[in-house]
């Protein structure tokens, strides 16, 4: 699938390197109206509150009270970066490389804004006739800093990466998940091929992906150091790549600008 | 089929989990458990996604339990983790698999063997209170441990709404994100609404009125899974999905969904079984028997005949219940009757008394019949009842006691119609003699019994359907559990000794075997001890079966009751003194208490004085009882069988060293099982059957831990030929005629039936045709319906469809034989059980001895004197039929009528086996327990049912119509005297107490006692005045003794 997006890559020069890359996004413009468009259907829902009222009528069947929980969850707040930025990895990870997620095939049980435990992003990855899953982190910064603070530490996006990869409860927990999205729609059969290729290898044949949004200007050192790595390990499973993309609209103006005319 | 989940795994992955498994159920063995392969964990988690991914499917049930079952084992087999929530999780997870694994025995002792968390305290964060209070409830509605369980499941939901106005706002408030927050309090308070409405249901059948109860709980957990999606709660809606699905399948094992709307007496059955009242309340329904109760639709089954076919402790019985009460309400206008046959006294005395328990608030009368092959007057009295308040409704007895019964023309009598039959441990009609009698008492039922339906209760067979189709062509059905399903873990393993390092010392190790059973398979030995246990050398045991076997239980029984299984009786007595010789037994003792606290001695001390009073002080099983050793064989009286076998069922003792004859269908929970024997003292294999019978009862349904089934062996070649013997599949239910009449062929010359009647199944066959022609009553007539006859068999169906040559050359032989019988009083055949052969043998025996009627006077009948008994034993040593166990009930004396009949005196005339052992049964340089031994199988085994049937027959023959003449009071009397011989007494009055179970020492004087209370006669007012005898009135009638003898006939009767 085509980007609908004008991007240039910035790095790093080496054609050859697959593993990691910095891309710049050259249209503010394209930039907004991306946002306005897949990235807002994935962070709104139309249909839900007329869904609430429903939820909450049976709720009075347990026979507890309904009138907290009821006022909190009609009540409107505006999404926040961070989920911005979710839905816009999710989005871009779409155009590019057709990755599926579970919540195309099921618009209407999805609440806008909820957050997966465990990894940001789960989804299905076409490789050849074949899928693997896809399993990914996303960070959104603004940090002058070259790499930014939100690659490093315990809850750094590295860290994160490397935990994904190697947490089978995490696995397990992702990938009932989604099974339970898959079945019974078109992705099932993409679902089964990717849960085999899974269980046929111990856990290992799946595509693990981190990225980055940035409202700064490229810079090769945001994920140099990790990303040498990455290309040293070579076809070493699971897959790993991180992507930096650098966005031509600062992030505090992301939520301004996907919600606006909404 | 396995699901595409589990085929993508790595058979490696596959067969490392199961060893992990394995392992884990193994380790209370003593071995270090190997450190857990990474795989392992991977593996597990595999086994939940298979789960998780099978379970909206509809047509996957066969592939969602087996994953479910996997999934249960890996997570059991892992500790809990800590932490009140995660460990919640863990254990809720755990149970579901099991339930939707159709493992519930094993998830009920999971959670009885772990403590739950604690209800969380007040004060704790609301969001943490809400999910802890709802796995809880959970996990106590999994457990269902009577009704404290569901009890706690209503509080702790109404707690939870109580609590929640105070705590919800301020934790919302508080949270990071409140509407993630939110939709997780909205996805438990479903949950926790769900639970109730389970609770209630499972403990009235209907929740507010509705039985809509599946529809009820698929709303609360719909909103449940919503609210889990709208915030991607992902753990959360997997353990929701999981439960909803495991809800599901609780409802279906519910008692009450498996049940409804059956008819109004089984509802009254179930609330009686669910009441509160009931130390054991039952909820559920194990998977067996819901599968064929409902699923394959036993209940409301309009099918004449039925096998079920299950595996041994699905809880067999249970499900004749149902069927039972169905027969009876179907047939209730004209009192209808049901008659459930059970190979052996202990299980007729077993079932009769869960019968009676059962059914006796439902108003159902349940009655049972001795063995011994005579109508005596107590049970003929039983029978005729006319009496609706008292007359029985279903009647207990063995299969030989049911043909003479029936054939004796008592449906007549009774007046009433046989509507069912039910036959357990149907498998039996495969073997010999019996066998071969069960199948011809079923095939007579068959022809004369109007409204006869039949419930054959099997372990597993593969012909369930075959057998079914013969007593019924035209409606039957089998029930065949198609899974092989397991009331708990075992483990089938060969034990070895090896040399140790030391000389004379040796090690001892378990090998476990492949089986054809999905048993536990573990990786290497298992080394059960080392040195010198039991106090034995190298040279002991490494050429005696019988020392390995000791060894092996003296290893096994710190984790509960082992038996050991010895091929002959005098084996028995070796294992048993070779663990009482223990030199480390006070040790091991004191090191038990420490670790369990102390044992009661009260059972013991009880059983090991009825034995005393029974053998005498002296007697070598007194101190070994002292030992909690136990023996079972038939050395040893019924009575002091059952006692060893209730002794067992209470953990009282640690070893019980029984003869292979106990493979035979009693209930024995116990925790290990070591066969020193495979064979049957006759040198045959113990069929598959049999084994796989046997080793159901290591660790069964209620009990805790793996059941182990442990094989000895001392040399390669032993333990391959076991390894082989393991192998061998369960077979068909064939029919023994088949192979008799191949033999007789075999034999050469004509098929002149006439000639085979001194075999014994041979006349149990001739009887068949006999009873027929005489039912028939023409000879034209009867010729023309042989093949029609012989069709009745299952037998001959079989031979006809295989090798009609055979069968030609049969029927042709029966045309012969018809001939023959023609014009003879063949209704002394069925009234003797005798061949007609032997019948006339007889009649010209009691001719030539000068027997009459008038001989069988009951004053002076059992007097020294009176020759009688003499001369009649000199006719019965030439009956084919019960002359080989009229020499034994000699002791091996042979044919000496003389002798017997002075051991029947003195038997009948009150003398104890201390006594006869000492006259009759002692061989120089022998000990006195073997002498009692002989003394108990010659008069236990053999004289009592024997000498007893003899007479019987040869009243019969002499009397025949002046019985009918006598007065009501002498007719009793006369009736009777087989009975004095059976029971070991010498008044009418002692028969009586003894039919009501009272031990024989013990019947004399009660009955004496009543006497002197002036108590009036016959068995209704003998029965209360018993249940209202208080200890000090035992003491009164038997001395310091009485409160011993009184709880032994309450365990005898089942009452404790």
């Amino acid at each position: 699938m085509a980007l609908a997006l004008q991007v240039q890559k910035a790095y790093p020069n080496d054609a050859a390197i697959v593993h990691w890359r910095g891309i710049k996004v050259t249209d503010p413009n394209e930039f907004d109206l991306f946002l306005r468009g897949p990235v807002r259907a994935r962070v709104t829902d139309q249909d839900f509150e007329a869904q609430l009222a429903q939820d909450l009528q049976a709720l009075a069947t347990t026979e507890m009270a309904t009138a907290t929980l009821g006022n909190l969850l009609k009540a409107k707040v505006a999404p926040l970066d961070w989920e911005i930025g979710e839905a816009l990895a999710e989005c871009l990870l779409e155009e590019e490389f057709g990755v599926r997620w579970p919540w195309n095939e099921n618009r209407d049980r999805k609440t806008p804004r909820a957050s997966l435990p465990g990894a940001d992003l789960v989804g299905l990855l076409d490789d050849g006739d074949d899928t693997v899953f896809l399993f990914g982190e996303v960070k959104t910064s603004s940090d002058a800093n070259t790499p930014p603070g939100v690659l490093a530490g315990r809850g750094g996006l590295i860290n994160q990466i490397d935990t994904l990869a190697i947490s089978g409860e995490i696995h397990l927990a992702l990938v009932r998940w989604l099974a339970a999205r898959c079945k019974g729609t078109t992705l099932w059969d993409k679902f089964q091929k990717a849960c085999t290729r899974y269980l046929n290898s111990n856990g290992k044949d799946v595509a693990l992906v981190g990225v980055l949004l940035r409202d700064t200007q490229p810079h090769l050192d945001d994920l140099r150091t990790r990303g040498e790595a990455l290309a040293a390990r070579d076809e070493q499973q699971p897959r790993m790549r991180l992507d930096a993309w650098y966005a031509p609209r600062v992030i505090s103006s992301w939520v301004q600008i996907t919600m606006e005319d909404a | 089929m396995t699901s595409w989940a589990i085929q993508a795994l790595s058979p490696t992955n596959r067969r490392t989990a199961e060893s992990v498994v394995g392992e884990s159920l193994l380790a209370d063995l003593g071995r270090k458990l190997p450190e857990r392969p990474p795989s392992f964990a991977f593996t597990s988690r595999a086994y939940e996604f298979a789960v998780s991914s099978l379970l909206d499917e509809d047509d996957a049930v066969s592939d969602l339990r087996e994953a479910a079952e996997l999934a249960f084992e890996s997570l059991r087999a892992v500790p809990p983790p800590h932490g009140t929530e995660a460990k919640a999780l863990h254990l809720l997870h755990t149970a579901c698999y099991g339930v939707l694994g159709d493992r519930t025995p094993d998830v009920a002792r999971y959670l009885r063997s772990i403590s739950l968390p604690e209800r969380p305290t007040e004060g704790t964060e609301w969001g943490k209170q809400v999910r802890e209070s709802v796995y809880r409830v959970w996990l106590l509605l999994l457990r269902k441990d009577g009704w404290a369980d569901l009890d706690a499941v209503l509080h702790d939901v109404v707690s939870l709404r109580q609590a929640q106005a105070g705590a919800e706002k301020a934790y919302l408030d508080a949270a990071a994100s409140p509407k993630t927050s939110a939709w997780e309090l909205i996805a438990s308070y479903h949950l926790s609404k769900a639970a109730e409405i389970l609770a209630i249901y499972s403990a009235q059948g209907s929740v507010h009125g509705g039985f809509n109860i599946r529809e009820q709980l698929q709303g609360q957990f719909d909103r449940s899974i919503t609210a889990c999606e709208r915030a991607e709660l992902l753990e959360l809606h997997a353990t929701i999905r999981l439960l909803r699905a495991t809800a599901d399948r609780m409802v279906a094992n519910s008692i009450w969904t498996v049940t409804r709307a059956v008819n109004s007496r089984v509802t009254r059955f179930v609330s009686q079984l669910v009441d509160r009242s009931r130390e054991k309340p039952i909820f559920e329904m194990l998977p067996p028997q819901r599968i064929t109760l409902r699923e394959n639709g036993l209940l409301g089954s309009g099918h004449r005949a039925v096998v079920v076919s299950l595996p041994t402790s699905s809880g067999k019985t249970f499900i004749a219940q149902f069927r039972i009460l169905q027969a009876l309400n179907q047939f209730d206008a004209d009192r209808g009757w049901v008659v459930y046959i059970a190979p052996t006294r202990a299980l007729v005395n077993q079932v009769c008394a869960k019968l009676r328990r059962d059914f006796t608030p439902l108003g159902v009368v349940v009655e049972r019949v001795s063995p011994a092959l005579d109508i005596d007057g107590v049970e003929a009295e039983l029978l005729a009842e006319s009496d609706p308040a008292v007359a029985f409704r279903v009647l207990v007895g063995t299969p030989e006691k049911i043909d003479l019964l029936l054939r004796g023309g008592w449906e007549a009598k009774i007046g009433r119609p046989l509507t069912l039959v039910v036959v357990d441990e149907a498998h039996n009609l495969s073997s010999g003699e019996r066998g071969l009698k069960l199948e011809l008492l079923l095939a007579t039922i068959n022809r004369e019994c109007r409204q006869s339906q039949f419930l054959l209760l099997t372990p597993f067979i593969a012909n369930g359907g075959e057998v079914a189709k013969w007593l019924s062509p035209d409606s039957h059905a089998d029930m065949t559990v198609e899974f092989d399903w397991r009331p708990n873990d075992r483990a089938i393993a060969i034990v070895k000794p090896t040399k140790g390092d030391k000389s004379g010392d040796f090690n001892l190790s378990l090998t476990t075997m492949h089986t054809s059973k999905n048993t536990i398979e573990v990786d290497g030995d298992i080394v059960l001890c080392t040195g010198r246990e039991l106090g034995l050398t190298w040279s002991k045991v490494n050429n005696s079966l019988s020392n390995v076997a000791a060894v092996a239980a003296s290893c096994l029984n710190r984790r509960g009751t082992v038996i050991v299984v010895a091929g002959k009786v005098p084996h028995t007595w070796t294992v048993a003194r070779t663990l009482a010789n223990d030199p480390a037994y006070e040790d091991k003792v004191a090191a038990r208490e420490a670790e369990r606290g102390p044992r009661s001695n009260d059972d013991i001390a009880f059983v090991s004085d009825f034995v005393a009073k029974e053998f005498g002080t002296d007697f070598e099983l007194v101190d070994l009882l002292k030992k909690r050793i136990g023996l079972h064989h038939t050395g040893l009286s019924e009575e002091t069988r059952v006692l060893m076998e209730w002794l067992t069922e209470r953990g009282s003792l640690d070893t019980l060293v029984a003869t292979t004859t106990i493979a035979q269908g009693v209930n024995f929970p116990v925790s290990g099982i070591v066969l020193s024997a495979h064979q049957y003292p006759y040198g045959e294999d113990m069929p598959p059957e049999d084994f796989w019978n046997l080793a159901g009862r290591a660790a069964r349904a209620n009990q805790v831990g793996t059941g182990i089934i442990a094989l000895a062996a001392t040399t390669d070649e032993r333990a391959e030929v076991l390894r082989t013997y393991l192998t061998r599949n369960i077979s068909q239910l064939n029919s023994t005629l088949i192979a008799m009449v191949k033999a007789a062929l075999a034999r050469g010359g004509p098929l002149e039936l006439h000639t085979l009647y001194w075999m014994k199944e041979w006349s149990a066959f001739l009887q068949y045709l006999a009873h027929s022609y005489r039912q028939i009553g023409d000879h034209a007539e009867f010729a023309n319906q042989i093949e029609q006859v012989l069709r009745g068999s299952l037998g001959f169906q079989k031979l006809r469809q295989q090798d009609t040559g055979t069968a030609n050359r049969l029927v042709a032989a029966v045309h012969d034989y018809a001939a023959m019988i023609r014009g003879k009083p063949l209704a002394l055949v069925d009234s003797t059980g005798f061949s007609w052969e032997s019948v006339s043998h007889a009649l010209a025996g009691v001719g030539a001895a000068g027997l009459r009627a008038e001989n069988w006077d009951p004053s002076s009948l059992f007097s020294a004197r009176d020759t009688s008994l003499q001369r009649a034993f000199g006719v019965l040593f030439k009956v084919p039929e019960i002359r080989a166990e009229l020499e034994e009930a000699t002791g091996g004396k042979g044919r000496d009528g003389d002798l017997l009949a002075r051991i029947v005196k003195d038997w009948v005339a009150g003398a104890s086996i201390p006594d006869l052992a000492d006259e009759y049964f002692t061989v120089a340089k022998e000990s006195r327990t073997e002498a009692i031994t002989r003394a108990c199988r010659a008069v236990y085994g053999k004289l009592t049912l024997t000498a007893s049937w003899g007479l019987a027959a040869l009243q019969t023959l002499t009397a025949g119509d002046e019985v009918e003449r006598m007065s009501t009071a002498d007719r009793k009397a006369f009736r009777n005297l087989p009975s004095r011989i059976y029971y070991g007494v010498n008044s009418d009055e002692a028969i009586d107490l003894r039919l009501l179970g009272i031990p024989r020492n013990a019947a004399q004087p009660i009955a004496t006692r009543m006497g002197r209370l002036g108590v009036a006669t016959g068995v209704r007012a003998t029965r209360e005045a018993l249940n209202n005898m208080d200890d000090a009135a035992w003491r009164e009638a038997l001395g310091a003794g009485g409160p011993t003898y009184k709880r032994a006939w309450k365990v005898l009767e089942g009452l404790e």
